[in-house]
């Protein structure tokens, strides 16, 4: 565990199946899927699936407009509105305004030049809500979201800051960004079944649904949220990101990479294997992942005597890119608080190949204290996050 | 501790302009000497720029189990070369022409995946975004992620490319210089070296004064790397300006032996 202790104390999500946390658990608990056919992908001879979100309520770009609403969820649930000045930000987005761009170019053939830097969510959260430093943006793929919370637990766990708002929010719906997943073959083309379309683990699974989303937490040097009587809503106990230096999109299914970053994570949170109840998996829904995370599971935690239960989100609203591992995260934060796993949305028979993972699986009420939050990107990123589940 | 062992920059010799004394860029020949044609066909010029840079450290990266290296990238805009290449594809030639390495080419994080791969850094790698503190931000990343145990050697930088007209209006509206540049600019941090110059960072309230960059303004995000690399041997001490907030970096004399070794 590091120096100081770090706790989540407000968190907000905008995403298809929800655009609040309330919401988005309702929907996880009941397995509501809200994955329907797109008009974005014309090349294909049926549509592709894709999990979007039904309101914009600002003139922003849609992924800021995302991320200014879980911010303020998150800001809101944690109470800290007159904190903004003491309080730092990382925001993280993969894709940035890409959506905006792709708009723009098509219209009129020029794209506006302002449009191109990565960097704009934190800007306009900043702007936003006054928030005082440090401030960082970053943009790592698919891990985008645990990356920007990695980053904003050390400053806190080292002494550098108080308290840290961290907020990730992908815009997915363009043209050019299914044509880009579409081209290496990473999208589903199960549009006769869209409730099953994202469905990690399983025997039919074929691949991904792009959503789109955001979420946002609010962190805290734990000591200075008991003393302001803030809620915790779970401890953060440490995290780890490594590289694969693999291949660019793809993973080693031995898991090899995967068992490197939960070891650390594990060892920086000074935790064991054993002490894991609960892993929410970054489950994509293709194979590859499939394989690799389900070996994961069983080196690390296959000699258990009571096996790790396995939940994984990706088939309700889609994969949010760089947002969906912080919308899972939020997620997990609301199965330690009920003490309840909704499992693996989207699934119904499992792989053939992964049937060690059998026990680990299916809705549960548990004693969960102790989670991961796993997640794999673009680049050859892994991340781990551990959390704490308070009383 | 934490040492600054090494350097690499890479960025224009010619200081005459090719477009109206106002943009500077490094020649072809120099960026694509190492790199092959296999590779040089699925990434664009920003990545390019940053495989030639680090390609100067490969000797120094295998002192170091993969495991324990780690990379922090810092760049204003990344790549739009190839992404502009391929919305043009998409929108007008049609799927079928349009490229199936849009989906690694096109992210900032591009660089990242593509050096890491190559040269097997197998630690904690990220890209920061952001505008002409970006470079220092990867600085203070790599720095933190020592400190907190997640590498023994980060290497740390910023890479920028002027590689469409949409992109020099972009770096315009973030910057004042009246020359801009394009380039990449890394240093290499151990956490348990004998050897280099002791490098510390830290916030700073806001100084009255902040260090002036007048030789490299128009490095954009590469400048304080620039600046530092370029250093004297004599300890020197700066202060950034970053956003809101300072940054003091201090260098210390080199131990027993130079870090060009």
């Amino acid at each position: 565990m590091s120096e100081h202790s770090v706790a989540i104390t407000g968190r907000g999500v905008v995403s298809p199946i929800g655009s609040n946390v309330a919401h988005y658990w309702s929907s996880f608990q009941a397995g509501r899927s809200r994955l329907k056919p797109t008009h974005l992908t014309p090349w294909r001879r049926a549509p592709a699936l894709a999990g979007v979100v039904e309101s914009q309520t600002t003139g922003q770009w849609r992924y800021a407009d995302f991320a200014l609403r879980a911010a303020a969820q998150a800001i809101s649930e944690a109470r800290a509105d007159d904190l903004m000045l003491r309080t730092g930000l990382v925001a993280s987005s993969a894709i940035g305004a890409t959506l905006e761009i792709e708009h723009q170019f098509a219209a009129e053939g020029l794209v506006d030049p302002s449009a191109l830097g990565f960097d704009h969510i934190a800007q306009v959260v900043s702007e936003a809500f006054g928030l005082g430093s440090p401030i960082f943006a970053l943009s790592t793929g698919c891990t985008a979201g645990l990356d920007a919370l990695g980053l904003a637990f050390d400053l806190i766990s080292q002494g550098h800051a108080e308290r840290m708002l961290v907020v990730t929010s992908d815009a997915t719906q363009s043209p050019v960004v299914f044509a880009a997943f579409d081209k290496i073959g990473a999208l589903s083309r199960r549009i006769e079944y869209p409730e099953r379309a994202s469905s990690p683990l399983d025997c039919v699974r074929d691949g991904f649904v792009l959503g789109e989303g955001s979420a946002a937490v609010f962190l805290e040097d734990a000591d200075l949220a008991r003393e302001r009587g803030a809620r915790c809503i779970a401890l953060i106990r440490g995290w780890s990101s490594v590289s694969s230096a693999f291949h660019m999109t793809s993973m080693r299914t031995s898991g090899e990479d995967l068992k490197r970053v939960i070891d650390q994570a594990l060892c920086r949170s000074a935790m064991s294997a054993d002490d894991v109840d609960l892993i929410d998996i970054h489950g994509t829904s293709t194979r590859i992942n499939d394989l690799a995370e389900g070996e994961v599971i069983r080196t690390c935690f296959g000699s258990r005597k009571s096996p790790v239960i396995v939940s994984a989100q990706k088939g309700l609203g889609g994969h949010q890119l760089g947002a969906s591992n912080l919308i899972e995260l939020v997620g997990l934060t609301c199965m330690l608080q009920h003490q309840y796993v909704p499992g693996v949305c989207g699934l119904v028979d499992l792989s053939s190949d992964l049937k060690h993972l059998a026990p680990s699986l299916g809705p549960r009420h548990a004693c969960i204290r102790y989670a991961l939050k796993l997640s794999s990107g673009f680049s050859g990123i892994h991340t781990a996050v551990a959390l704490e589940a308070t009383r | 501790m934490i040492r600054l062992t090494h350097t690499a920059t890479i960025r224009p010799k010619n200081l005459s302009s090719e477009l109206g004394g106002t943009v500077l860029r490094v020649s072809d020949a120099e960026i694509y000497a190492e790199i092959s044609d296999k590779l040089s066909g699925r990434i664009d010029r920003f990545t390019a720029l940053s495989i030639c840079a680090m390609s100067k450290f490969g000797k120094f990266l295998t002192r170091y189990a993969s495991d324990d290296v780690g990379l922090v990238i810092g760049t204003m805009m990344g790549g739009w070369g190839f992404a502009f290449r391929e919305l043009d594809n998409l929108h007008h030639a049609g799927f079928n022409r349009f490229s199936a390495f849009q989906a690694t080419a096109w992210f900032p994080a591009a660089p990242q995946g593509e050096t890491t791969i190559l040269h097997n850094i197998r630690g904690y790698a990220k890209t920061c975004v952001g505008g002409l503190g970006c470079g220092l931000e990867a600085m203070i990343m790599g720095f933190h992620a020592l400190q907190a145990n997640h590498a023994r050697a980060m290497i740390v930088g910023a890479v920028e490319a002027i590689d469409s007209d949409v992109a020099e209006s972009a770096y315009r509206l973030k910057s004042v210089a009246p020359i801009i540049s394009e380039g990449a600019a890394f240093l290499f941090l151990e956490r348990d070296s004998k050897f280099g110059r002791p490098i510390d960072i830290a916030l700073s309230p806001r100084p009255r004064v902040v260090t002036a960059l007048q030789d490299n303004d128009s490095m954009l995000s590469l400048a304080p790397l620039i600046t530092i690399a370029d250093a004297d041997a004599s300890p020197r001490e700066w202060l950034f300006e970053k956003g809101r907030q300072c940054l003091r970096i201090s260098l210390g004399a080199a131990d027993d032996i130079p870090t060009s070794r």
